[in-house]
């Protein structure tokens, strides 16, 4: 038998190398020369619905595709335009320029590779707006800000006062769309905005794994010695996640979990990860370590395999969990390095619960078993230090161990409780859940927990569940966003005026992502909104079960006391009461409620 | 040309000042260390009050024009709102005490009228007016405990007539007095506030009717539950004109236009229009103020360090760290940096401290030549120790207040971005926007406040771009923690204003 050299391996090898090297041109390039005949080619659901928009001879319209670099957004410029084109896409000639322009479409592939082309498509889209219509289609690739940044630059140098106030009002349309997802300027509807960073990365992790699981390239590690003999790492995390789906899954619930907290990742990012998962070698930190196996190099390939002294440890060392959360690229990179540093400040490993502490013990009470498993006896002694092991390994195979349970266990309420926000799961299935079948969440449970959170750090007092529940009560105007007590009772907003919703964004894409905010309608035309992020969601969550608001999370407060003042500004515009009674809050007989104040008026 | 500023030979009688005033000829009439940046606030809308009465009273034709150095009306003193508020000595005893309704009220109104002192003695319609506002004695307490929550540094020992309430409305500007002297004293209120004043009134036509429309609009009787507490605790109090002899010169500014005046004003009138409560309105002004006077001494001392006659203004720039823990090329450069600034300031006095002293012949007119000089050098001398004691720390007073100047971890001051002042910082460049992208908010810092975040001041060749990099780098992170940073992606992030932005 012997070890074969698996040109696929090399192929997703160079997904786990610098960004420079998954540019789109460059791995159909390195696939071309390898020899493999397709290579790694996802079709996202959101790609055929953008392309199918360019697809009818009478199509036209601004689309402008913003994102992160490494989104796909070239990419998929390309593939629009092969599919218009069909035979006569001249693949050379699309990759000799960024800038196609012509009387029947304009096509910006990247935007910050023009020069003085700039101005040219600036203008282009001015004249959409001057026009009201625009008159063929346009399709404009780049990253975000560095449109607005042009923009900016079109404002400072222009002479004509018209063209300076089209090119405020365009670039405060890209901007809110940008940063809000959406736009109330006027003639918004004029320019479309597909941003590829709200995309459910979730989903399109799951896609890229399905993939590369799927793809025809491992059927090259028939016959390979470290297949038959199972002791090939590459191969054996490969035939784990093939073979168990939930381990995937559940891979994939940790980028749903980030991404509901405003993370993005982008498709680069994710190939990224993805690869490291599988050709991860073994972590490079010694307290990462559960045994004393150490390799030189951070990813495994088929010429490194092959040379292995021995693979007895690779079973341990080199897992799943070993390259999701990025320990084999070292303590540093695993910090600060995307996506991984997104990843391992969820703290997994780090925080457990009794549930998850008993299982890791009793084995025999699971129905699923771990890689670490071996070190089993070693939970159930009563001090580690009567074992004399050292504490860093320890430490190694505990937060390993625990990382383990949640990649392994199959459809556990609980697994989630391994990371930082412990009521995510809660989260999952009362928010998340909702919004993914319906527009609006109004469960009462739901939103009188968020009151009475709201009213405890509006409010600065231990509110009682009695007073606090079913209305929010806002302070009257002006005193300030700064102060953590307010004084004056100002309007209350009753729990039936509070509910949840979705951001809605220009086009509703397949794979477009959930974000989720809380509207509080102040009046029929008036109502605010706060972001609903998972980190928010805990926040609450926490003080509405008594943690104090300024020490839980004193970011989160501040950024709530800004809010308060928001809404007593809005809300004394439009309030019947104002005027009338001097009303304050106090706490009587343990309730907290409002106090009329005896005065003559006069 | 014209020169930046004009000297005055009128200073020692106009203001009863002893000794030849150099100081008060470079940098005006004048700072002390005791006036913070808080203090100078309160005292700049006593007079700004003042002058809205004077222009109701058709004395002037507006608040702001640089015609104006007088004052034509007393400052507001409301004395039986502070005294309600803070030498109500009995109330405590009262509302804990059984006594029946009817005895707590007569116990405290029996207290009031005896109190010493004309001006703070309660009389007949002012007790009238409490029986009149409030139906029962708790209610009554209620409102002087929720006024006195509102104290300005509340732990502070000072009397109570130099105890203030933050100014969010009319009803509560008042003046800083000397309780045992019943006269208005220089105190606290030293007359950093009319040179605040001064300074807006030559701001520039423009900028200067802006702000008279928002300090009116401020003025104006509000209709909140703090001005109908104050209405309902005491009478509308006499504004009192002064005759004619009586009326005050305001204090003296020596420079009659200069660039920093205008972006003083401007941030005044930004922060006045927005839509942002009160109180929080006051915390950003006050931060300005403490900015702007800070900046204004030490342009002083960076425009005349080199010579006594220059053409235009110079501003300092400040090298900020965003507070870490480590040491770095930046701390040491911006610790450096303040030292340079006082020299300057030394420097800027011995180069005009002559021609200033020439002005006032009549107090160095003396037989002997040797006496003449020793008297010279004794001005002198004086004028170095006014200068050690108030005006080279001033700066530091005032930028410390404002969270400008640190020494935390370390041992020296050295200039830093902290929560307080940053948000001060993106209320006043973003004003009614509702975000602007990172780099363009540094490049503000850089262009609007002389702060320097990610590019060295003057090529320092001392600084490390990695530092400078950092720096950056910790500014964003501050930000976002403070909710008021929003990244995009890898290049891009934007800094937003909450009060402006929908989402959070």
């Amino acid at each position: 038998m012997i070890w074969k050299q698996n040109k696929w391996i090399k192929y997703l090898e160079g997904y786990c190398q610098g960004k420079n090297q998954i540019q789109d041109e460059y791995v159909r390039k390195v696939a071309s020369s390898l020899g493999l005949g397709e290579p790694l080619d996802i079709q996202f659901e959101w790609q055929k619905q953008i392309t199918q928009q360019f697809e009818p001879e009478d199509a036209h319209g601004v689309i402008i595709l913003t994102g992160t670099a490494g989104d796909g957004k070239t990419k998929l410029c390309r593939d629009i335009v092969k599919q218009i084109d069909g035979d006569s896409f001249d693949e050379d000639k699309w990759n000799a320029k960024s800038y196609f322009c012509s009387s029947e479409r304009t096509i910006v592939k990247d935007f910050s590779e023009l020069q003085d082309e700039k101005s040219l498509v600036i203008q282009e889209l001015l004249n959409v707006l001057v026009n009201g219509v625009s008159n063929k289609p346009i399709l404009i690739a780049v990253n975000d800000g560095i449109l607005v940044e042009e923009i900016d630059n079109f404002i400072l140098t222009s002479q004509n006062e018209e063209s300076e106030k089209r090119a405020s009002q365009l670039k405060e349309i890209i901007e809110d769309k940008i940063n809000l997802g959406f736009s109330n300027c006027e003639q918004q509807e004029l320019i479309k905005l597909i941003n590829l960073s709200k995309l459910n990365a979730k989903e399109n992790f799951s896609l890229i794994l399905d993939e590369i699981i799927e793809h025809s390239g491992w059927e090259g590690c028939d016959s390979c010695e470290g297949k038959i003999t199972t002791t090939c790492p590459i191969y054996n995390k490969y035939n784990l996640l093939k073979t168990q789906k939930n381990i995937r899954d559940n891979l994939s619930d940790i980028i749903l979990l980030l991404q509901l907290n405003n993370e993005h990742f982008t498709i680069r990012e994710l190939l990224n990860l993805a690869t490291n998962t599988i050709l991860a070698s073994t972590p490079k930190a010694k307290h990462l370590r559960a045994t004393k196996k150490d390799t030189n190099y951070p990813i495994f390939n088929c010429t490194r395999v092959s040379k292995a002294n021995s693979f007895d440890e690779f079973d341990y060392e080199s897992t799943v969990e070993v390259g999701f959360w990025g320990m084999n690229l070292g303590q540093h990179k695993m910090n600060n390095a995307r996506p991984y540093s997104e990843i391992n400040k969820l703290m997994f490993g780090e925080l457990s619960t009794n549930h998850w502490d008993n299982y890791l013990k009793n084995k025999s009470e699971r129905k699923i078993a771990i890689p670490l498993d071996d070190f089993n006896d070693l939970f159930n002694s009563k001090k580690a230090n009567d074992l004399d092991i050292d504490s860093e390994l320890w430490g190694a195979i505990v937060r390993r161990s625990r990382i383990q349970l949640y990649c392994y266990q199959n459809g556990d309420n609980k697994a989630l409780d391994l990371q930082k926000f412990s009521s995510f799961s809660y989260f999952k299935s009362m928010v998340f859940d909702e919004l993914q079948e319906r527009d609006n969440c109004h469960n009462i449970d739901l939103i009188s927990l968020i009151v009475l959170a709201l009213n405890r750090i509006f409010h600065g007092r231990y509110i009682s569940e009695n007073t606090g529940k079913d209305r929010l009560y806002i302070p009257e105007k002006d005193q300030g966003s700064i102060t953590p007590i307010s004084i004056f009772h100002g309007d209350e907003i009753r729990d039936r005026d509070i509910y949840i919703t979705k951001v809605k964004g220009d086009f509703e894409l397949t794979g477009s992502r959930i974000e989720p905010v809380i509207v509080f309608d102040i009046d029929r035309n008036t109502s605010l909104k706060l972001s609903l992020t998972v980190e928010l969601f805990d926040f609450l969550y926490r003080i509405s079960k008594g943690s104090p608001p300024n020490t839980t999370n004193p970011r989160l407060y501040k950024k709530l006391l800004i809010f308060r003042s928001k809404l007593a500004s809005q809300i004394s515009n439009t309030s019947k009461l104002s005027g009338k009674r001097i009303e304050t809050y106090t706490i009587k007989d343990g309730e907290f409620r409002t106090s009329t104040l005896k005065v003559n008026h006069g | 040309m014209d020169s930046l500023h004009t000297y005055s030979s009128e200073l020692m009688k106009k203001y009863g000042i002893k000794h030849i005033p150099i100081i008060e000829n470079m940098w005006g009439h004048r700072f002390r260390t005791d006036q913070t940046p808080s203090i100078i606030f309160f005292e700049l809308l006593c007079v700004i009050e003042s002058q809205l009465q004077a222009k109701r009273a058709g004395l002037i034709s507006s608040i702001f024009s640089p015609d104006n150095k007088t004052l034509y009306f007393k400052h507001r003193q409301f004395f039986k709102l502070r005294i309600l508020i803070y030498q109500n000595e009995i109330l405590e005893t009262l509302i804990n005490s059984d006594l029946s309704e009817e005895d707590r009220w007569e116990r405290q109104f029996k207290y009031l009228r005896g109190i010493n002192g004309e001006l703070f003695q309660f009389k007949d319609e002012d007790i009238e007016h409490l029986k009149s506002s409030f139906s029962s004695f708790e209610s009554f307490y209620n409102a002087i405990k929720i006024l006195s929550s509102l104290t300005f540094d509340p732990l502070s020992n000072k009397r109570w007539t130099s105890k203030f309430i933050y100014p969010i409305s009319s009803d509560y500007i008042w003046c800083d007095f000397d309780n045992r002297k019943s006269t208005e004293d220089r105190r606290f209120f030293c007359r950093g506030g009319e040179l605040a004043y001064l300074m807006l009134c030559r701001a520039g036509n423009e900028v200067c009717g802006e702000l008279e429309k928002y300090f009116e609009l401020w003025l104006d009787k509000q209709d909140n539950s703090f001005a109908k507490l104050a209405n309902l605790l005491v009478r509308e109090e006499e504004r009192i004109q002064l005759r004619e002899e009586s009326r005050k010169d305001l204090g003296y500014l020596p420079y009659q236009k200069l660039p920093i005046f205008t972006d003083f004003a401007n941030d005044l009138s930004k922060v006045l229009s927005l839509e942002l409560e009160r109180l929080d309105k006051v915390k950003v002004m006050i931060d300005m103020v403490g900015y702007h006077i800070g900046n204004y001494v030490l342009s002083i001392g960076e425009t005349y360090h080199k010579s006594p006659n220059p053409a235009e203004l110079k501003k300092p720039s400040y090298l900020v760290e965003v507070l870490s823990k480590a040491t770095n090329s930046i701390r040491k450069s911006s610790i450096q940096s303040i030292s340079a600034q006082r020299n300057k300031l030394k420097r800027s006095l011995t180069l005009r401290a002559d021609e200033i002293i020439d002005l006032y012949e009549d107090v160095i007119d003396l037989e002997e030549e040797t006496e003449r000089i020793n008297k010279s050098k004794e001005e002198l001398s004086y004028a170095e120790s006014y200068l050690a004691s108030h005006i080279s720390n001033y700066s530091n007073v005032c930028f410390r207040q404002i969270g400008f100047l640190s020494k935390k971890n370390t041992r020296s001051y050295r200039y830093v971005l902290t929560e307080d002042f940053l948000h001060s910082l993106v209320v006043t460049i973003l004003g009614n926007e509702k975000r602007v992208e990172f780099s363009n908010f540094v490049k503000q810092l850089r262009v609007q406040y002389s702060i320097y975040v990610d590019t060295s001041p003057d090529n320092e060749r001392e600084l490390i771009q990695r530092d400078l990099n950092r720096n950056s780098k910790n500014l964003a992170s501050l930000l976002y923690q403070m909710g008021m940073l929003r990244h995009l992606s890898d290049a891009c992030s934007y800094v937003i204003n909450p009060y402006r932005e929908d989402s959070v």
